[in-house]
């Protein structure tokens, strides 16, 4: 079972320390930290999150920057652990409203009665946050969340929209706000990460959308809810029927290859108007998990081009087209690729005008860089760069320089159509109009175009 | 109900306090904790609690408050208890004797309205982790387990636990409370008692078999916590009842070697390799499987899920599990299906592992790695998915190189072309590291489908030119590890068919001149010197690279030069006779520079080879050949095996990787984590229940705290060591009032079976060093005495002798017992004194009427009964049937209970009542009353023994005690109880 659990920070300190069974020497937190920094030394590699240093079996999950451990002395199952560890972190958020360091060390006591409920000697004993309400009766005390940098997938609402109150997300559920009386509302956030690969010649290899349905509820009383989904969503993609829906409505229909949903949901009318019917409980939660292959339109092509350019001289561009409409935009866009080893400097020149753009020769990886703040949609961008090699080339540049990679966020847009179609919350009163939050967003999780 | 009740006062408590806990993080100290903690109200009682805590958490040594904060347990505030549970629970190890004093407000909290209060009072209790206290806990978990909130029962659950730990031997008491908690209503209560029978009995398993339905049943509905326990638990019990299932994986794959085995000896070498494997890994799984191999097991698995009720049932609960959110639960709901299901049902646990793929990147990793098992006993399940399998550009190393193993272990020739296309990109990738594996990935792709070998070859061959040709001019770390690994790939597949190959192998030594890395040129020129002779053109160009390497040679770094001596050697060893004298010429020349060489290594090696093969050396020192002439063709025979030995064709790689139960830690760490347990034996059920002792803790000898109490290095009996004859020595020990002098003892203190003692043997005292900070804080206030440690020594013990020693000791505490350890052979075994606590009373002289007005004022809470049996009388009574007719046997009997009482402890007797009734032969109604007063406390301690029965039979007795110090009151009871029986 559990023999600790600690939370260090970025640098090694200890933030967070419960020693349940005291069977672990000391030090662990120090011999952990020295063992995750030099993982490995000449490269920046991460540790796995699973490893045994002196009969000491030590799991952790990074969360908004923090280390979260538990060690074990004993053979538990490690998804258990990792599970837990991240269901802690979640609690937490639910009960801080912000998780960092700040955070937690100025509502230790708090951190440490939740603890204490959440693990009993080294036992896991309950993560539900609506549960450990009725245990728990220490306060929190809210940070300043004007100030924090955003972490966290709730974060990516903050920035670019001004259409979300960028303190809601940062809200306690158990606090009460200063002001006396508790905003009702509640969030649902779609939540879609995307791999793409496309070919050489442009066209898409392999295609996923890895989705999930976020709910915060601020609610009091817990009242039932009404999720309903798009009318023609159906589950499981048997062969036959995913080419008949692909030939005759051309991706209209959402087809869903696997889902899960929370224990709270009830889906005896999911089946006949695709509606979900749940009470949800507090704190921040998934209501449903999803997994697509069907194909779908993709929200960048991404262009990249090497030629050469004289002797060991070579010419980069690279070109991005945003496919989607105009009233969406997609914000901190990273596009990176690598280029041939031996290449010595990199000079760059973007299209006129361009504002919020920067590129970079990261030398130690052999890779450019470019960065974008936000991209319209149906609007174009293309980065030229001239590359000097330090050598003369051998024939193939395209075989030498890697695949572009792209990273990026676009919110209120969903790349698989899946849509609340309304949100009903069962009413206590004729004026309970509690604010109903719907937001979608599309995260690239490998979005590689390959040359 | 409750909940509502604690989240108004919580609210309430609120209100008047927001944000001010800020401050008391960030300087704790600067009000005065001491009044604080003394004042009437809890806000300033929290204020300071909270300060407390604050300085535990930047690691201050707060202990010294513990008087004054445990004083606090009594406040009817919910969040100062709560705080101070805290704060007891971090320092009651350390200050033992204080933390006793609580116990009582624990005892009354135990029996508080609010359901809360007792859950914590109980939680707390069990955390405080005293062995005096255990027994407490022990009747207040019976209590509890049949308490109306489901709260409170499910931390008796989970106290269970902490007690397991602190009474190994209360083990049966702790069975019954498990086997009331499993038949509870709760789901919750349910989970956490599975938690509890895996910590307490975990080999119990025919407990189990009547809760199994209804289990079955909760299972959907408990914390995912406990649901991964428990269904470890049910798949335990049923194969345990049941055995396996006939058509599972298990069986498929033993059933298949068995056909291959007999039908045709001649297997292939990959075939076999892959079988041997999966027989391994099924011995693996279950406990002394070499016992019911072959025959035995086809026996054992007589079930097959479709007959079998149990099974299906638990085929059928475990299914819905499968699309669980936690990854956990999904892993071991699908290990169970994976060790018993049919295997035509075993491809829907494919979609649902699959899909925790996109959980969390450290889930995935474990996930993957117990995918990487499943695939290498059934490669063909995940085969159809081998898209899943490809890299993501934000996946961890340790994730794509796991990657990488599945992708080569399901590779087949319908999916090769296209994860071949993959890999050609993953070595554009910058990692370089990553593409080596890729590199190497590639190679046994190769390896196990020979279609694509030329491909292979060919893509490999052209990564070396192209690495060759960059390499010189970045020098990055890792560029040279690619180079390397695509040449070690390329060995590894020309290995399999030289012959066939022998263009690649030309084409390598070519590029000779173009490659600089060290230990990339040095396993070409292996390469070049291993398959000399083999095939048209190698044998042609022999003399060129020879010439080639001799005059590189001086030029070459360590490893190269080793390898050049090497390969000339085997070149000559192989040459036709037209190209001998010229091989021996240069030969000669490469030896005579690597004679004059800088490193001792190369003129060794080349000494070595000028001996071995004198004639190639006849150039050099040509008046030494005609002595050795008669030698010469050992020596070529000893050459020809050092230089000519055939390598093992096939490498066995699974043979030597244990491998673990799916979602188990020891999968992941790769080695037997302590706790880990293999799958019981099949159809092992009753054996198991008798067995159950000596079983637990095997397998990890050194490593459980079990194993070494069982291995009986040094035992130490609690109970039964006090002596029932002594009585001399325990009236004389009446007056020593606080050292013990122990000795007549029928049972030794320490057993050493160690078979080897042949050095001194050493009594030390744990405590003796460190009796200064902590414990010498004793009630009696004669901290002063220290404890008494003999350093006497045992010069000698041989085997089966015992050697008496009396050893004189000082308690510090009535209740906890002294950490003595001997040292023998350098090795330290612990072994503990418990004080007899029969002495630590002094008998209270009081009459009947004061013993019942006393007695009357101690009710309830501090009362304690138990029942025991009394046998003594017996014997007497068959010794005096003879002798007189006319005693009065209930007289005999209570004397010779009271006798035997007053000598084992230091009692008052006040009174003894005799029965008036008809018949004389009826026992029932002997009463004893007992006094005595604690020598620490001056408490006194009441003591009622109430007999019932036949003369003639045992009698059935009752004992109970009145005491203000429960624990000790409690303690005393045992004794008591152990004295009479």
């Amino acid at each position: 079972m559990i023999s600790q659990f600690f939370v260090l920070s970025q640098r090694g300190d200890h933030i967070v320390f419960r020693d349940y069974r005291g069977e672990v020497p000391k030090g662990s937190a120090e011999i952990f930290f020295r063992k995750v920094k030099f993982w490995n030394d000449d490269e920046a590699e991460e540790a796995p999150p699973v490893f045994n240093v002196d009969g000491v079996n030590y799991i952790h999950v990074k969360v908004a920057g923090l280390f979260f451990v538990v060690t074990t002395m004993v053979n538990v199952s490690p998804s258990l652990l990792l599970e837990l560890l991240q269901r802690i972190a979640r609690v937490t958020k639910d009960y801080l409203g912000v998780l960092n360091e700040d955070s937690l060390r100025k509502n230790f006591i708090l951190v440490y009665e939740l603890l204490d409920e959440v693990i009993d000697f080294g036992y896991p004993q309950t993560t539900s946050t609506e549960v450990l309400k009725s245990y728990i009766f220490n306060e929190p005390i809210m940070v300043d969340a004007g100030r924090l940098p955003p972490l966290g997938p709730a974060a990516m609402f903050m920035q670019g929209t001004k259409r979300m109150p960028g303190t809601a997300v940062t809200k306690s559920v158990v606090a009460t706000e200063p002001g006396g009386k508790k905003r009702e509302e509640i969030f649902v956030d779609i939540i879609e990460r995307i791999s793409v690969t496309f070919s050489s010649s442009g066209y898409i290899l392999t295609s996923e959308i890895d989705g999930t349905i976020q709910m915060k509820s601020y609610l009091t009383g817990n009242p039932e809810i009404r999720l309903a989904l798009n009318e023609d969503l159906s589950i499981g993609r048997t062969a036959s029927s995913s080419y008949d829906y692909r030939s005759s409505s051309g991706g209209g229909a959402v087809i869903l290859d696997d889902c899960n949903f929370h224990e709270s949901v009830h889906l005896d009318s999911f089946d006949i108007d695709r509606t979900l019917h749940l009470i949800p409980p507090d704190g921040e939660f998934a209501v449903m998990n999803y997994r697509i292959t069907q194909e779908f339109k993709p929200p960048f092509r991404v262009t990249a081009l090497i030629e050469e350019a004289g002797p060991s001289r070579a010419e980069v561009l690279l070109k991005i087209r945003a496919d989607f409409s105009a009233n969406v935009t997609a914000n901190t866009i990273v596009v990176q690729m690598p280029v041939p080893s031996y290449t010595m400097r990199a000079s760059f020149e973007l299209e006129a005008g361009a504002v919020g753009q920067t590129t970079d020769f990261k030398e130690g990886s052999r890779r450019i860089e470019w960065n974008l703040k936000k991209i319209v949609g149906g609007s174009e961008h293309t980065l030229r760069a001239k590359l000097t090699f330090s050598q003369e080339s051998h024939g193939n540049l395209t075989k030498e320089a890697g695949p572009v990679n792209m990273n990026f966020t676009i919110p209120m847009y969903n790349t698989s159509k899946l849509q609340v179609r309304y949100l009903q919350i069962a009413k206590k009163s004729k004026t309970y109009n509690p604010y109903r939050w719907v937001r979608y967003v599309t995260q690239a999780n490998s979005y590689v175009a390959r040359l | 109900m409750f909940g509502l009740q604690a989240s108004g006062a919580a609210a309430s408590w609120v209100v008047g306090r927001m944000g001010t806990d800020a401050h008391l993080y960030d300087d704790p100290d600067d009000a005065s904790i001491p009044t604080l903690l003394d004042s009437r109200f809890d806000a300033d009682k929290l204020d300071a609690l909270k300060r407390l805590l604050a300085l535990i958490a930047q690691g201050v040594d707060v202990a010294h408050f513990f008087p004054q904060v445990v004083k606090n347990v009594a406040s009817q505030s919910l969040e100062v208890k709560k705080l101070v549970y805290l704060y007891l629970l971090h320092y009651a190890e350390k200050r033992q004797n204080e933390a006793l004093l609580s116990i009582n407000i624990f005892q009354k909290d135990l029996s508080d309205i609010n359901p809360l209060v007792r859950a914590w009072a109980l939680r707390t209790m069990a955390g405080i982790r005293l062995h005096v206290v255990a027994p407490l806990v022990l009747v207040a978990v019976k209590k509890c387990a049949r308490d109306p909130s489901a709260y409170v029962r499910k931390c008796a659950a989970y106290a269970l636990c902490k007690l397991h730990d602190l009474l190994p031997d209360e083990t049966t008491s702790l069975e019954d409370t498990v086997d009331v908690l499993f038949s509870d209503n709760s789901p919750g209560v349910v989970g956490a008692t599975a938690v509890a029978f895996n910590s307490v009995c975990p080999n119990c398993l025919p407990l189990i078999s009547k809760h199994f339905q209804r289990l079955c049943e909760t299972l959907p509905d408990i914390e995912e916590w406990a649901q991964i326990l428990l269904i470890d638990i049910i798949l335990r019990y049923v194969i345990a009842r049941h055995g396996l299932v006939k058509d599972s994986s298990i069986f498929a794959s033993n059933l298949t070697l068995k056909s291959q085995g007999s039908g045709d000896s001649a297997l292939i070498g990959n075939e076999t390799c892959g079988t041997t494997s999966t027989i391994t890994l099924f011995r693996h799984y279950i406990e002394e499987y070499s016992e019911c191999l072959e025959g035995d097991i086809i026996n054992c698995s007589s079930v097959t899920s479709s007959t079998n009720n149990d099974v299906a049932l638990l085929l059928k609960c475990t299914s819905p599990l499968l699309w669980s959110r936690n990854s956990g639960v999904i892993l071991a709901a699908a290990s169970v299906h994976w060790i018993m299901a049919p295997v035509d049902q075993l491809n829907r646990v494919v979609g649902p592992i699959l899909f925790t793929l996109r959980s969390s990147p450290d889930a995935t990793y474990v996930m993957l790695g117990n995918i990487l098992v499943f695939a290498k006993t059934a490669p063909q399940l995940f085969a159809p998915f081998y898209e899943d399998f490809f890299i993501c550009t934000s996946d961890p190393y340790q994730t794509k190189a796991l990657k990488l193993e599945i992708l080569t272990t399901i590779a087949t020739e319908s999916s090769i072309p296209a994860i071949f296309e993959e890999f050609q990109d993953y070595i554009k990738e910058p990692d370089r590291r990553f593409v080596a594996d890729t590199v190497a990935a590639i190679a046994l792709c190769a390896q196990k489908l020979p279609s694509i070998t030329t491909s292979c070859l060919g893509g490999l061959l052209a990564l070396v030119f192209y690495e060759s040709s960059i390499s010189d001019s970045a020098n990055f770390d890792g560029e040279a590890a690619v180079l390397v690994q695509a040449i070690l790939s390329i060995k590894a597949i020309v290995r399999t068919d030289p012959a066939s190959h022998e263009k690649v192998i030309v084409r390598l030594v070519r590029s000779l001149d173009k490659i600089k890395e060290p230990a990339a040129r040095s396993l070409i020129i292996w390469i070049f010197g291993e398959y000399s002779s083999i095939g048209n053109i190698i044998p042609k160009i022999t003399p060129a690279v020879l010439k080639y390497l001799a005059w590189s040679f001086a030029a070459e770094m360590l490893e190269t030069k080793l390898q050049i001596l090497n390969a000339a050697a085997k070149v000559i060893i192989h040459s036709p006779e037209e190209h001998l004298e010229e091989f021996k010429k240069i030969m000669a020349h490469v030896i005579k520079l690597a004679t004059c060489d800088l490193s001792y290594d190369v003129r060794d090696r080349a000494r070595f080879i000028s001996r071995l093969l004198p004639y190639s050396t006849t150039y050099l020192n040509g008046n030494n050949s005609s002595c050795q002439s008669h030698n010469e063709d050992m020596f070529k025979e000893l050459a020809n095996h050092i230089f000519d030995g055939k390598m093992p064709s096939i490498f066995h790689p699974t043979n030597n990787y244990r491998i673990y139960l799916p979602g188990s830690l020891s999968q992941v760490v790769l080695h037997a984590a302590p706790g880990y347990a293999p799958l019981p034996k099949p159809q092992s059920m009753e054996l198991i229940h008798k067995t159950m002792e000596p079983t637990r803790g095997v397998g990890n000898s050194s490593e459980s705290i079990n194993s070494d109490a069982e291995s009986g290095s040094s035992t130490y009996d609690s109970g039964s060591v006090y002596d029932s004859e002594s009585e001399v020595d325990g009236s004389s020990d009446r007056n020593a009032a606080d050292s013990n002098t122990k000795d007549n003892q029928e049972d030794p203190l320490v057993h050493v079976y160690d078979a080897s003692v042949d050095q001194d043997i050493t009594i030390k005292s744990e405590e003796a060093s460190g009796s200064e900070d902590g414990l010498d804080q004793t009630l009696q206030g004669s901290a002063s005495v220290p404890t008494i440690v003999l350093d006497k020594e045992i010069q000698l013990l041989a085997p089966e002798q015992t050697e008496k020693m009396v050893l004189q000791v000082h308690f510090h505490h009535h209740l906890l017992p002294l950490k003595l350890s001997v040292l023998c052979n350098g090795k330290r075994h612990p072994a503990k004194l418990h004080p007899d606590i029969a002495y630590f009373v002094r008998p209270l002289p009081m009459d009947l009427n004061a013993f019942l007005c006393k007695e009357n004022q101690l009710r309830g809470m501090f009362e304690y009964a138990r029942r025991c049996t009394f046998k003594d009388h017996l014997q007497k009574l068959e010794h005096n049937d003879d002798s007189e007719e006319h005693t009065d046997k209930n007289l005999l009997i209570a004397q010779s209970l009271a006798s035997k009482i007053l000598s084992n402890a230091n009692f008052h007797l006040v009174s003894m009542d005799m029965p008036v009734t008809f018949s004389i032969e009826d026992a029932s109604g002997l009463c004893w009353r007992f006094s005595s007063e604690i020598l620490s406390t001056s408490n006194p301690c009441l003591i009622t023994i109430l007999a019932e029965g036949h003369i003639s039979e045992p009698l059935d007795l009752t004992a109970k005690v009145n005491s203000e110090d429960t624990a000790f009151g409690l303690n005393l009871l045992n004794r008591v109880v152990a004295i009479i029986e």
